[in-house]
């Protein structure tokens, strides 16, 4: 009935070489069974390669011209050599977020650890591509053009502090809406269990019951957008280190 | 979730120019017939591969050019309202959380009491309000704000 406990990370399998504690807990589990879910479906649908696609196929070529279109709308055609990248970080994300929702699933993307490391592998290569690319001048991003030189190094430092809460708030985001989800979906269904116990109220036991089916299905919708969002802001990051300054 | 439609609609812009393309060569390709029904399935392929290089340079040139359109923008900006909304909270309440922290590590490697987490905790105010004002205006990124 505890709507946390679901969160607890549970080791499967112990492993502690050298002091360093790496078990296959059981986040590491359906972290594994994501990838493996989308694998199968990306090996299956592209197997065939029909010219009319099928169910499969043409749902794994609608998620890629999505994606697609999405990258080159937010950082243009330069942007597509990072397509492969989005993609993973999209898919990894979508079927972490989906796969959530079914019962004895644990959330993956619920794990501020998960979606933290995400985001700092994100503006780190965000960082490393600038830094590669433009050098020095991608400090100019921090720099904007025709201000006031007494208003400068106040800009500068806001300016930032604004790219460095970009990581936080890239994690927070997603980490925040699934937590929420999922604890709301407990609740829900935590009311429905108390109500049924409850002997003559058990009459509005199917409110909850309800309720709790259209904050699934708004979960789902949830879901989807939230992994847009991260590989959307992705994009939109990278298109800062592919053209910083302007 | 606009984009969702792409691939039908790129298989319509697909079967589309096929049809023009084969109105534009319809006498040339009456002319043709007999001869190519000679010669059989292998000039069959070249033809088709030929069309097929023909409509993929035609996509081509429809693509949208490489400099990032205002269309990724506005697809953002068409997102759901709560979600917009969301992210505003969370923009500015991390600025607001993390600056302080950044003034704080400042203060404990220089031994100067609560100065510049102070001074952090208004900036971080600033930089948060910078990010709210540009997912307000759509623009992401710093230093675009001066274009």
């Amino acid at each position: 009935m505890d709507p946390i406990r679901q969160f607890t990370v549970e080791p499967i399998v112990k492993l502690h070489p050298f002091g360093i504690d790496v078990s296959f807990t059981n986040a590491s589990l359906f972290m594994a069974i994501v990838v493996a879910t989308i694998c199968l479906l990306m090996f299956v649908g592209t197997s065939r390669r029909a010219l009319v696609p099928g169910r499969l196929q043409s749902a794994t070529e609608m998620s890629y011209e999505f994606i697609a279109s999405t990258v080159r709308m937010t950082s243009g055609t330069a942007g597509m050599e990072f397509f492969p990248l989005i993609f993973t970080i999209f898919m990894f994300v979508l079927f972490c977020n989906v796969l959530r929702l079914f019962p004895y699933a644990f959330s993956v993307t619920s794990q501020i650890f998960v979606t933290a490391s995400m985001a700092a592998g994100v503006i780190l290569l965000v960082i490393g591509i600038g830094v590669y690319r433009h050098g020095f001048r991608f400090l100019k991003t921090f720099v904007p053009s025709g201000v006031t030189p007494i208003l400068l190094p106040f800009i500068v430092l806001v300016e930032i502090i604004s790219f460095a809460t970009r990581p936080v708030s890239l994690s927070v985001r997603l980490f925040a809406n699934m937590l929420a989800g999922d604890i709301v979906l407990k609740v829900m269904a935590g009311f429905v269990a108390v109500l049924l116990g409850a002997g003559v109220v058990a009459v509005i036991a199917p409110l909850p019951f309800i309720a709790d089916i259209a904050m699934l299905a708004f979960e789902v919708l949830q879901a989807i957008l939230q992994a847009y969002v991260f590989a959307i802001l992705t994009c939109v990051y990278l298109n800062d280190a592919i053209h910083p300054g302007h | 979730m606009l984009a969702f439609h792409c691939g039908p609609h790129y298989r319509a812009l697909f079967r589309l120019k096929g049809r023009e393309t084969a109105m534009a060569n319809g006498e040339k390709t009456h002319d043709r017939s007999a001869a190519d029904r000679d010669l059989g399935q292998d000039s069959e392929a070249a033809r088709l591969s030929a069309r097929l290089a023909r409509l993929s340079e035609a996509l081509d040139q429809r693509q949208p050019p490489s400099q990032p359109s205002d269309e990724g923008r506005s697809s953002r900006r068409s997102l759901d309202a709560a979600n917009l909304g969301f992210r505003a909270l969370v923009e500015f309440v991390t600025a607001v959380v993390v600056a302080p922290l950044i003034g704080w590590q400042i203060d404990t490697w220089f031994k100067t009491g609560p100065v510049f987490l102070i001074v952090f905790l208004f900036l971080g105010m600033a930089a948060g309000l910078l990010n709210v004002y540009r997912i307000a205006v759509g623009q992401t990124g710093p230093g675009r704000h001066a274009k």
